[in-house]
Parts: structure tokens; sequence; C-alpha cells
């Protein structure tokens, strides 16, 4: 049991309960605007302390392709996040109760004309 | 040792797999079903990085990538759809 070991186990069991802790809050947080903190950071965080784990075990070649799926998903995340949040405001799937700033209310209502 | 650290993870990662499949069932509209199945995407990455991992075998590294590519690209495309659907509305 060397430390390389104790490291890797380390990693993967908090990437897999970062993981998980983002899947419950997919199910218990109240509206798209909340989950998408679910979604995006805990994933995120999971996966990429997750890769680490693995690429401890694995040749120097295979472990720089595990860097391109950590970056892909640091990159797409936030993008991803944005264009849901975006659609769900103009949905209106957005509570507005649970926000302390709406800087889109004052652009959405100069397009529409009226009040959400 | 390893071994059991590679069976707690997949068992955690199953376990969130599980939960977002729930909310992709139970989800109140089209963005929360985008959502989930980004997450459920994700946690199947990470499982064959896991899987990666205990076999020693990096030979699927191209298969999580185009994984976590494909999980952006599908789920930025249906976003755009529900954004257009609503401002046509």
């Amino acid at each position: 049991m060397s430390w390389l070991d104790l490291f890797s186990a380390v990693c993967l069991i908090a990437g897999a309960l970062s993981c998980l802790f983002g899947a419950i809050g997919l199910l218990t947080f109240p509206d798209v605007a909340a989950r998408l903190q679910a979604a995006t950071k805990p994933q995120t965080l999971g996966l990429v302390l997750i890769l680490l784990g693995s690429a401890v075990h694995l040749e120097v070649r295979y472990a720089s392709g595990l860097i391109l799926v950590g970056l892909f998903q640091a990159i797409t995340a936030p993008v991803l996040a944005q264009l849901v949040g975006r659609a769900a405001y103009r949905a209106g799937s957005v509570r507005r109760e649970t926000l302390d700033t709406d800087h889109l209310a004052r652009r959405v209502e100069h397009e529409h004309g009226r009040t959400l | 040792m390893m071994g059991v650290v590679f069976a707690i993870t997949f068992g955690l990662l199953c376990l969130a797999g599980l939960l977002s499949l729930v909310r992709l069932l139970l989800g109140r509209g089209t963005l929360d079903r985008i959502v989930a199945l980004d997450v459920f995407i994700t946690l199947i990455v990470a499982a064959t990085c896991v899987g990666m991992g205990m076999n020693e075998d990096g030979s699927n590294v191209a298969l999580a990538a185009a994984f976590a590519l494909l999980a952006f690209i599908g789920s930025v495309s249906a976003a755009r759809l529900v954004e257009k659907k609503e401002s046509h509305r």
C-alpha cells in the first residue's frame, strides 16, 4: 500500500461522493437555476478527482488523454449552465422569489415591452 | 485494498446515476430533463475512467472524451431548441 495508492483511493472516494451530492441536489433543489448548480459544480469537481485517482494507475500517454477529458468538462459545463439558465429564465421556469438580484429582467422588459 | 476502493467508487457512482435517472423521469419540464441527462452522461464518463484505473488499461480514453463532448453538444442543442420554442410563444 504505497502513498500513490492512498492518494488514488482518497481522490476516487471523494470524487464519487461529490458526484453523489450533485445528484442528490438534482432531486432536492427547487428550480432549474438551483439544479444547475448541482449539475455543474459538484460533477466537474467529482470528475476531475476521479480522473486524478485513475491517472495514477495508467501510463503517461493515457493519463494525458484524461487531462483532455477533464478539460472538456471544465470548459463545457459553464457554457451549458449559461445556456440552460437563459432558456429557463425566458421559459419562466425560474422562481423569482429565490433570486437576490435579477439583472436580466430589465433587458427582457425592453425586448418584450412588458413585465414578466 | 484498491479493489475495495474501486468497488465503493462504482457503488457511489451507480447510486448517483440512479438519482439522476429519477430526476429524468420525474422532471417537471424539458430543461430539468436536459440537466439530468447531462449529469447522467458525466457519471458515465466518470465510471469509464474508474474502469480504466481499475484495469490499468487506458484504451477507453477516447471513448470518455467523445462522451464528454457529445454530452455537451446534445445538451446545448436541446437548450437552444427550448429557448427558440419559448421565444416564439
